[in-house]
């Protein structure tokens, strides 16, 4: 069987390829390195820089630059030009250009091209290691829970652990056998190994540049890369001056999506109509990117104009992520998820200020055809018959009418895609000053409990508990006069749980706050790392009260 | 034409061509830098934040308040190397700049791109000038100006001026938002 690579390091005259099965290779080839300057001869004195060659590459803004493409053979070379010359083209970054250059994808076959089919993954070894300590994960517990391409087990003493990719924690991380290990507490992305191994695939990064990357640069990569082929220089920096707005302009391009006042009450038989993907839908549909808005009118729009040429970086990097989402969501959550987590942030980005490929006025006009795609789609469900009760930036809850027509009928008049749930009941609630919540409501989507702004990550785990399994009274219920029947239910499982309160498990005490596990002692807060030393039962009933108010309020809406 | 709605204080300041007001009191500098603008218009106006800054419908009131309905033209500059891009891009106008030394970084460049403006500039800086930032600004600037909060008002310290020494000038808060009438008292002699 062919081995995959796993991941890939630079070394003097080549790159160490780690491959799966527990082996390695050694590629001799040199390291391609974009400089401009004015002087290239001066650079051949470093005695690691091979030669270099001319090449006509292009600015966002169309202008032609001449760039130096240097060869060299270690990448101490390279860090040494990085300080001294005006470097260009480092995303993608250098290895991953070479490793491209060799035909060498991470996580495919060394002989292999694949990679680009949603339907390839590597067949390889992929486990979670975390010890455990009794508030939870922790750095230093002495269980282990070991989770090997999906199979959960549990371990009192070090697991014995081998596998090609290995995603730990703590102390984990010293008892496992791993070609490639990812450290948990280095990790600044929410999505797990296989999420990883997807990111590393789809942006040909590997594992080790992009492991412990934020989702800017697994989005950033996929839009260099596109930039990259196309011959568009990608400098450290892009200085951007906004065009001079007046006072009024900038009141009425700078807004977010469109968030309604919900119709508060319960309503029975009631749909979700969701468009998937909305955000980076419209910025492929609208062609938005940096160098297409304000650069010809094609588009025109009481914002900006934005032109259709040619195909922006942007839209044309998410057109494939959306492609591969949409397919991934057939054969694997988890890689569909961490797509998702990319085209998440590819709108906010557009708008981040060290974005290489937005700029303000990209971001602006995303906002602006979100308003209006999602009052278009009010308009005609008014049309047809529907109730708007809820909207909220890329949703509508309507009532009534034929959805499947509506939703037809929204996807011919936007050109995007619409996925709609039935919910049996919906509530909508008050916020403590009266005004309606738009943010959380309760639903149960064919005797599924969706939540929102209900069940807070800070709360204590016997709070968390006692909402979750108020919300499983409520999956029972079929419509609205139920759902207020089961008051009583939920006031029975309060008085269980604030017997629970007074002698429960020490886990049900722990307070998660950023990423810190605390308990609630009678001297006040402490962390539970010190090890359980007592709780203040008052608070936790206090809390429960408190939980309980807050979900009948809700339920008596 | 710029002004600061405080005639005593423009007087002092009325020949400079930098002026710098900083505070250490962010939301004073921010009430009254919104009035500044509203007054000031029709006036350009650079904003250095990555988010936030400058509330349009804060000096939409101000502008109310004084009734001053003139264009307020605004850019803005989110990140260090945008700075003085932005400001060069405001040619010779005149021109309030708010926290250009935000990120406290590039002050030369900064420094640079404010000077070759022509047109007379208001700066505000949430930056204390006495401790941090390039000593290069306090020389650009023709007159520093220190905005202090106390119990009962704020008062302007001249930190540095061309045509005065060190004085401070108390106020009432009030005055910030066009509801006192101020007869100058003893600075009308000044």
């Amino acid at each position: 069987m062919e081995e995959y690579v796993l991941d890939a390091y630079p070394t003097k005259g080549g790159v160490k390829l780690l491959l799966s099965n527990f082996k390695e290779k050694f590629v001799k080839t040199t390291f391609p390195v974009y400089a401009i300057t004015d002087n290239p001869e001066v650079v051949l004195q470093h005695p690691e820089v091979k030669y270099y060659e001319e090449e006509k590459w292009r600015t966002l803004e169309g202008k032609e630059v001449t760039l130096y493409r240097f060869e060299v053979e270690s990448f101490n070379a390279y860090y040494y030009m990085r300080k001294r010359l005006n470097i260009v083209n480092e995303i993608p970054t250098v290895l991953s250009q070479t490793l491209y250059r060799l035909g060498i994808r991470p996580f495919a076959t060394l002989s292999g091209e694949e990679g680009e089919k949603a339907s390839y993954f590597p067949k390889i070894t992929m486990a979670r290691v975390v010890p455990l300590d009794w508030y939870g994960e922790s750095l230093h517990g002495d269980t282990f829970e070991v989770e090997i391409n999906g199979e959960r087990k549990k371990f009192y003493g070090y697991p014995e652990v081998e596998a090609d990719v290995v995603e730990c924690l703590g102390k984990a991380c010293d008892h496992v056998k791993a070609q490639v290990k990812v450290r948990m507490e280095k990790k600044r992305s929410p999505v797990s190994i296989k999420g990883l191994v997807e990111w590393s695939l789809i942006s040909r990064t590997p594992l080790h540049e992009i492991a412990y990357a934020t989702i800017g640069k697994a989005l950033t990569t996929n839009e260099a890369w596109v930039a990259f082929k196309r011959k568009v220089l990608i400098p450290k920096v892009v200085p951007r001056v906004e065009k001079l707005r007046k006072l009024e302009d900038i009141m009425n391009a700078d807004k977010g999506g469109l968030i309604l006042f919900p119709q508060t009450g319960c309503f029975d038989n009631v749909y979700q109509v969701d468009f998937s993907s909305m955000y980076p839908s419209l910025i492929v549909k609208y062609n938005i990117s940096a160098e297409t808005v304000d650069s010809c009118d094609d588009i025109t729009t009481e914002l900006h104009s934005i032109c259709l040429k040619e195909k922006g970086i942007v839209p044309e990097a998410l057109e494939w992520l959306i492609k591969r989402k949409t397919e991934l969501k057939k054969i694997d959550k988890e890689r569909a998820e961490a797509i998702k987590w990319i085209l998440v942030a590819s709108f906010g980005y557009l708008g981040f200020r060290n974005s290489r490929f937005g700029k303000i006025e990209a971001y602006e006009m995303v906002t602006y055809f979100a308003r209006k795609t999602l009052r278009k789609t009010m308009e005609i469900a008014e049309k047809m018959g529907l109730s708007t009760l809820h909207g909220i930036i890329d949703s509508l809850v309507v009532k009534g009418g034929n959805v499947d027509r509506f939703v037809e009928e929204v996807e011919k008049e936007t050109g995007l895609k619409l996925d709609y749930k039935r919910f049996n009941w919906i509530i909508f609630t008050l916020t403590r000053e009266n005004t309606p919540y738009p943010t959380r409501y309760i639903g149960n989507r064919e005797g599924e409990i969706i939540a929102k702004g209900l069940i807070r990550e800070n709360m204590p785990n016997i709070v968390k508990s006692f909402l979750e399994d108020s919300l499983n009274v409520l999956s029972s219920t079929r419509n609205c006069e139920e759902v207020r029947g089961s008051v009583r239910k939920i006031r029975e499982l309060l008085e269980q749980y604030k017997r629970r309160s007074v002698n429960g498990e020490p886990s049900d005490y722990v307070i998660w706050v950023k990423g810190i596990p605390y308990v609630r002692g009678i001297k006040g807060f402490y962390k539970a790392t010190l090890g359980f030393r007592g709780k203040d039962v008052d608070y936790y009933k206090r809390y429960l009260e408190r939980a309980y108010e807050d979900l009948t309020k809700v339920i008596r809406c | 034409m710029l002004s600061t709605g405080f005639p005593y204080l423009d007087e002092i300041i009325k020949r400079d061509e930098i002026v710098e007001f900083y505070s250490l009191d962010e939301d004073l500098l921010r009430v009254f830098y919104h009035k500044v603008i509203a007054i000031s218009a029709p006036v350009f106006v650079v904003v250095v934040s990555e988010r936030g800054g400058l509330d349009p419908y804060l000096v939409r009131r101000f502008q109310n308040v004084f009734d001053n309905h003139s264009e307020v033209y605004v850019r803005r500059a989110f990140k260090v190397e945008d700075v003085p891009e932005t400001i060069k891009a405001m040619g010779d106008n005149e021109l309030v700049v708010i926290d250009p030394y935000h990120h406290r970084k590039d002050y030369d460049k900064i420094l640079s791109a404010l000077r070759r403006g022509k047109g007379r500039k208001f700066i505000f800086s949430f930056m204390d000038r006495e401790r941090e930032g390039s000593i290069f600004g306090l020389h650009t600037a023709h007159s520093v100006i220190k905005l202090v909060k106390g119990k009962r008002g704020f008062k302007f310290v001249i930190v540095k001026s061309v045509t005065t020494r060190e004085i401070e000038i108390p106020n009432s808060i009030w005055e910030l938002y066009g509801k006192a009438v101020d007869d100058g008292g003893l600075l009308r002699y000044l």
